[in-house]
C-alpha cells in the first residue's frame, strides 16, 4: 500500500493539529483554524479522526515493560532483544571488538591506577576491607573519603554503611541523600544498595536519595546499572502497572539520566541537567515532577521545624521547581499559591499542611 | 465591527451579562443551538477526544456544553454561541483534566455504555494491532523522539515538563511528538522506514 503526497501531507498536518489541540491548552484562534481545516476537505476529517484514534489507541495498549526500556534506550544500543537488559552487567557487555579494545584499555589504565594508589596509600593490598558508618544531622552535609580514594558526601539527616570486603565495595544508602564518586576504573565493584535498589557502577559518580516512597538514582557521570528487586513495572500514572510486569529488572543509565522507584515496583524514568541532582551540595532542592509528600521528606532533612502532611490528599500533588535551602520559610509561604493547600504555623514543633 | 461578527464573545466572563447582550427568544435559541448540534457535534466531539482522550467522557462533555450554552443568556448568532460552544468546551475539558489524578480512567465504565455496538470487541484488536505496530515503528526513530512520546503516553507527563527534564522548548518537544506521530502513521500506511523518514521528521 502507499499513499500519494497529498495524503502524506494531511498526515502531517492532522499530527500537527491533534498535538496542538491535545498536548497544550489550544487557544480559539487554533480551535477555528483547526475546524476550518477539518471542514475544508472531508479527506482531512478523516485523516484527523484516524490518527487521533491511533494517538489514543497508543496509550490504551502500551508497550511491554522490556520494550519500554528498550524504546528509552541510547541511540546505536541493541535496543529490541528481549531479556538483554535483564542479564547484562557493565563489565560482562564486551561482545564486539571495538568494546574489547576499549575494555582492555581501561582495564589496563585501571590497573595502573590502583598500583599508583596502593603506592601511594601503602595499603596491604588494593582490596582493603574496610567496615564504617557514616552519618550526618539535620542541615548538615559532610564528605567522606574512603580508603580506595571514592568519595561519598552525605545531604542532611542521612546515612551510609560502608563495607568493603575483597569480593565488592559494598555501600548501604541507610536513609537520606548521598553522592558517591568512585574514580576507580577497577573491577572491584562499587556497590550502592538502596532498599530493593542495586547500584552496580564502575568509575561513575551518582546521586541516591532514599524517602519512604522510593529510591532515586541520577547519573551524574558515566554508566551505572540499577537492579530493582521484586515485581516492577514502567510506570503510567493513571493506569498503574498498565504495561507488563517484570520480574527483577536492570537498567542502564547513563549521565543526566534518573530512574525513580516507588516502594511498589514503579519505575519512573527522567532526563534530568547533570548538575541538578547534586545541587544541594550547593545548596538547593532540585524537584522534577516529584510528589508533595516526597518534597516535604527531602525538605526536612534541611528545615529547623518539620513540615507535615495532615490530609493524605494532597500528598500526591506534583512538583518541579528549585527550593533554596537558605530561604525554606519563603518557599512555605508560597505554598498556599503554589500547591493550594493550607499552612498552619500554630502548633510549636511542626509546620502543618492541609487543604 | 460587531464582535459577534469575529465569532469572539465580547466579555471573557461567560456568567456575567454582557452590557450590549439582547434579551433572546427561547425558542429561537433552542432552534440555532439544534442547528448548531446537527452542523458541528461531530467535530465537537471530535475536539473533546483529541483534549480529554476518551470517547465517552467526551460524549459526555459535549452534552454538559450544549446544555450550559442552553443556560446561558447572549446573543445567539450562530458564529458566536459556535465560538462559545468550543469555549466552555474546552473549559471543562481542563476541569476534567484536572480532576482526573485520583480517579480511575472510565473503562468499566465504557464497557457498559458502549456494549450494544457488537463490533467493539473487533474495534478493540484493531485498535491493539494499530497501537502495537505504533510502537513497533518508534523503535526505527531516533532517541529523542522516542523518549519524547514514551514520556507523553506512557509516564503520562506534559510537554511543558518533558521540555523541562530534555532541556529543550516546549515547541521542540511537541515538534517531536507530531513528527514521531507522522512517522509511525505513514509507516502503518506502508511507507519504508526512508520513505518515511523523509515525509515526517522535519529538521532540528
Amino acid at each position: 500500500m502507499t499513499s500519494s503526497h497529498a495524503d502524506q501531507e494531511r498526515s502531517r498536518e492532522a499530527a500537527e493539529w491533534l498535538i496542538r489541540l491535545s498536548c497544550s491548552t489550544p487557544s480559539e484562534e487554533d480551535v477555528r483554524a483547526w475546524s476550518n481545516w477539518c471542514e475544508s476537505d472531508p479527506q482531512n476529517t478523516e485523516a484527523f479522526e484516524t490518527l487521533a484514534a491511533l494517538w489514543r489507541a497508543s496509550k490504551q495498549y502500551p508497550p511491554s515493560a522490556q520494550a519500554v526500556t528498550a524504546l528509552l534506550a541510547p541511540d546505536g544500543e541493541p535496543a529490541r532483544i528481549d531479556g538483554f537488559w535483564a542479564k547484562q552487567r557493565p563489565w560482562r557487555n564486551w561482545g564486539n571488538p571495538l568494546r574489547m579494545k576499549i575494555a582492555y584499555a581501561l582495564l589496563a589504565f585501571g590497573v595502573l591506577v590502583a598500583a599508583a594508589l596502593v603506592l601511594r596509600l601503602r595499603l596491604p593490598g588494593w582490596h582493603a576491607t574496610q567496615s564504617e558508618s557514616i552519618s550526618s544531622e539535620r542541615a548538615q552535609q559532610s564528605a567522606v573519603v574512603l580508603e580506595d580514594g571514592s568519595r561519598v558526601d552525605l545531604g542532611g539527616r542521612s546515612a551510609v554503611e560502608v563495607d568493603y570486603t575483597r569480593k565488592q565495595r559494598l555501600l548501604t544508602l541507610l536513609s537520606g541523600e548521598a553522592y558517591f564518586q568512585d574514580k576507580q576504573i577497577t573491577s572491584w565493584p562499587f556497590v550502592v544498595t538502596a532498599a530493593n535498589v542495586e547500584v552496580v557502577a564502575i568509575g561513575t559518580a551518582f546521586d541516591v536519595e532514599k524517602s519512604k516512597d522510593q529510591v532515586a538514582v541520577s547519573v551524574v557521570d558515566g554508566t551505572v546499572d540499577v537492579s530493582v528487586h521484586g515485581r516492577t513495572a514502567i510506570a503510567s500514572r493513571e493506569a498503574q502497572g498498565a504495561t507488563a510486569p517484570n520480574e527483577g529488572a536492570v537498567f542502564r543509565l547513563k549521565a543526566g539520566e534518573k530512574l525513580a522507584v516507588s516502594v511498589t515496583g514503579l519505575v519512573h524514568f527522567y532526563l534530568i541537567a547533570k548538575e541538578s541532582a547534586i545541587a544541594w551540595r550547593e545548596g538547593r532542592l532540585e524537584f522534577f515532577d516529584a510528589s508533595l509528600s516526597d518534597v516535604v521528606e527531602s525538605i526536612n532533612r534541611y528545615a529547623k521545624r518539620p513540615l507535615v502532611i495532615e490530609d493524605p490528599s494532597i500528598a500526591s500533588k506534583r512538583f518541579t521547581g528549585t527550593v533554596f535551602l537558605s530561604s525554606i520559610d519563603e518557599w512555605i509561604d508560597s505554598l498556599p499559591t503554589v500547591f493550594r493547600v493550607t499552612v498552619d504555623r500554630s502548633q510549636p514543633d511542626v509546620i502543618a499542611l492541609g487543604r | 465591527m460587531d464582535p459577534a461578527l469575529l465569532g469572539l464573545p465580547p466579555c471573557a466572563d461567560e456568567h456575567k451579562d454582557c452590557p450590549d447582550a439582547r434579551e433572546p427568544d427561547a425558542t429561537d435559541r433552542r432552534a440555532v443551538i439544534e442547528q448548531l448540534f446537527r452542523e458541528h457535534n461531530q467535530l465537537l466531539i471530535r475536539f473533546l477526544e483529541a483534549r480529554v482522550e476518551n470517547c465517552q467522557e467526551a460524549k459526555d462533555l459535549a452534552q454538559e456544553a450544549y446544555v450550559r450554552l442552553l443556560e446561558l443568556e447572549r446573543p445567539d448568532t450562530i458564529g458566536f454561541l459556535r465560538a462559545y460552544l468550543f469555549r466552555i468546551a474546552g473549559n471543562l475539558a481542563i476541569d476534567r483534566l484536572r480532576s482526573r489524578g485520583a480517579r480511575h480512567r472510565g473503562d468499566v465504565l465504557d464497557f457498559f455504555v458502549d456494549n450494544e455496538h457488537s463490533d467493539r470487541v473487533e474495534q478493540e484488536v484493531v485498535a491493539a494491532e494499530q497501537a502495537s505496530r505504533f510502537w513497533e515503528s518508534l523503535h526505527e526513530l531516533p532517541r529523542r523522539y522516542r523518549q519524547a512520546v514514551v514520556m507523553n503516553r506512557i509516564q503520562d507527563l506534559s510537554t511543558q515538563v518533558i521540555a523541562a527534564s530534555m532541556g529543550k522548548t516546549d515547541r521542540t518537544v511537541r515538534r517531536y511528538i507530531a513528527d514521531a506521530l507522522t512517522y509511525c502513521r505513514l509507516r502503518l500506511l506502508g511507507q519504508t522506514p526512508e520513505e518515511a523518514n523523509v515525509r515526517a521528521l522535519t529538521n532540528d
